[in-house]
């Protein structure tokens, strides 16, 4: 018998009582520690749940260097005009005061994974699990040229929702008309696998009302769209013939920073607006721990906790992960769950779910009202320990007002669910 | 880490038993439907919300009669209209999978925004 069925065989058999917020209150530490770096969608929606399904009896530290939550999934949204700054913009406020959490703004460095030590603002902090939920880096290696001021000021990725967004949306609003905007998307994996192709559509939305003259062209690294294809195809070519050039094939090869300059395999193109979607890895944090695959820049985990397949006790969610997962928001919390779930049981010494099942929904708009999904469940095979889709998911078969407010109501409740 | 033994001599003290019965059947609740089905659920109210935001767009499922629940469950799984979001999830899951997700729903407290306004709540309490 474990401790906490004995607990509870003794407080009933004995006939006594408890007062409920006593026993959570005082027994709030009794199963560890769990520090989380990164408070995205997989980082917090961990800490949330570790709480909630513990009881209070884990103890959480989850640090990031952001003062506010902001989320990517809408964000694309920003350049149309339908959502702006402030609607993509929440407090972690809620999170941290109805959870228990100790929330630390910094960057997390010196992670000691024998020791099980990693530090913050200069405090060395002990864990008993640590949580690796930093996201994604950017690849700039064949870009020289591009400086991080540069990145930071002229040639914005907007692929980290915030600063970057505001930047892409200003320099939509300044060019002149009849202007030339570029998206370049990366070779997969990268996050969020319909992201640019949407974002193309919410940008061409923005000139088609305010700059009909103009041209976005497409540079896709990729030999064809990588999701949802031919609904994106459709989109483009019913609401954006005139606007949209799409090239697949078509890497960077080389910039011209002071021109805005991009050559591709086939073409050299001279833009006004550029929007370079860089190479993706792992978060850098995530590599320099050494928790990278072999030959491959995504960290590889057991998907029944997903604890590192390199260091024991480091625990690795959301887009750093080396899988064939879609890298999406949901799937981020998704995993979570598992995870949360998991530490909790290893922790209390209880057996955890075998086989973890779970849902992927994502929609992406083609205009202000109208949106797509794709959805699928995914489901663990003991045979070969990876997660596989399960039969029957797809995508819309057409884009649709109705979706739109899916979408919208998506949001709302996948914030909530992650921040309150 | 706290001790045990402080676990187990503070509630002695303590006489509040109404509290306690209405917090054991809770927590017993939670265990009996695993850690699996527990996860699951949490993965569709990624979408549908744990309470109500919005009723009529996407539905929350706090609170679903369970034969409402399987028999919805089950017409997607048999139906045809394979671009539907509903038609995707469910043909994805297990029949086990579908009651079980029922059950658990069905003992969640539903709180509705607009009977918690209204003035009845209280000649109820």
């Amino acid at each position: 018998m474990d401790r906490r069925h004995f607990l509870k065989g003794s407080l009933i058999g004995l006939g006594v009582v408890a007062f409920p917020s006593f026993a959570i209150a005082k027994s709030s530490s009794s199963y560890g520690h769990v520090v989380i770096i990164g408070a995205g969608f997989g980082g917090a929606t961990a800490a949330k749940y570790l709480r909630m399904w513990s009881e209070g009896r884990v103890k959480v530290t989850l640090i990031e260097p952001r003062p506010q939550f902001i989320s990517c999934p809408t964000s694309n949204q920003v350049f149309s005009g339908a959502m702006n700054m402030q609607g993509i913009t929440h407090s972690y406020d809620h999170l941290r005061d109805s959870s228990g959490i100790r929330m630390i703004q910094g960057i997390a460095s010196r992670i000691d994974s024998d020791r099980r030590t990693v530090e913050v603002n200069g405090e060395r902090i002990s864990y008993d699990r640590l949580i690796i939920a930093t996201g994604i880096d950017f690849d700039y290696s064949n870009l020289p040229t591009l400086t991080p001021e540069l990145q930071a000021t002229v040639i914005p990725h907007a692929w980290k929702a915030g600063p970057q967004t505001a930047l892409l949306k200003k320099q939509l609003e300044s060019m002149p008309e009849g202007g030339v905007v570029a998206i370049t998307i990366p070779p997969v994996p990268y996050r969020c696998p319909p992201g640019p192709y949407e974002r193309a559509c919410q940008i061409a939305f923005y000139l088609k009302q305010h700059k009909p003259r103009s041209k976005l062209l497409i540079l896709d690294a990729n030999p064809a769209i990588t999701s949802k294809r031919p609904l994106f195809e459709r989109a483009w070519k019913d609401l954006y013939a005139d606007i949209i050039e799409y090239q697949p094939s078509s890497a960077i090869e080389n910039l011209n920073v002071k021109t805005l300059s991009v050559k591709t395999t086939f073409d050299t193109h001279k833009v006004d607006v550029l929007n370079l979607i860089p190479p993706q890895t792992a978060s850098r944090l995530a590599l320099d721990t050494g928790l990278g695959s072999q030959g491959r820049p995504w960290c590889k985990v057991n998907y029944l906790n997903y604890e590192s397949s390199n260091i024991s006790g480091i625990h690795v969610l959301g887009d750093s992960v080396d899988t064939s997962l879609p890298k999406s928001a949901h799937v981020a919390t998704s995993e979570a769950k598992v995870c949360a779930a998991a530490i909790i049981a290893e922790l209390s010494g209880e057996a955890m779910d075998q086989q973890p099942v779970f849902a992927n929904t994502c929609y992406s708009f083609v205009d202000d009202k109208q949106a797509m999904h794709v959805a699928s469940v995914y489901r663990y095979d003991p045979k070969d320990r990876d997660m596989h889709a399960a039969p029957g998911g797809g995508v819309s078969a057409a884009p649709s007002l109705e979706e739109g407010l899916q979408a919208g109501i998506w949001a709302k409740n996948i914030w909530a669910d992650v921040l309150s | 880490m706290m001790s045990f033994s402080h676990i187990i001599k503070a509630p002695l003290l303590s006489t509040l038993t109404i509290l306690m019965a209405i917090w054991m059947p809770l927590t017993a609740n939670a265990e009996e439907s695993g850690t699996h089905i527990r996860t699951l659920a949490s993965s569709c109210a990624t979408c549908h919300g744990g309470q109500p935001t919005n009723e009529t767009v996407i539905p929350s499922l706090a609170g679903l009669d369970e034969d409402y629940f399987i028999n919805k469950m089950k017409d997607y799984r048999s139906s045809d209209k394979e671009h539907d979001v509903m038609v995707q999830h469910a043909k994805g899951l297990t029949e086990t999978e579908i009651e079980q997700l029922a059950a658990l729903f069905a003992k969640q407290v539903r709180a509705c925004p607009y009977f918690r306004k209204h003035p009845i709540k209280k000649s109820l309490e």
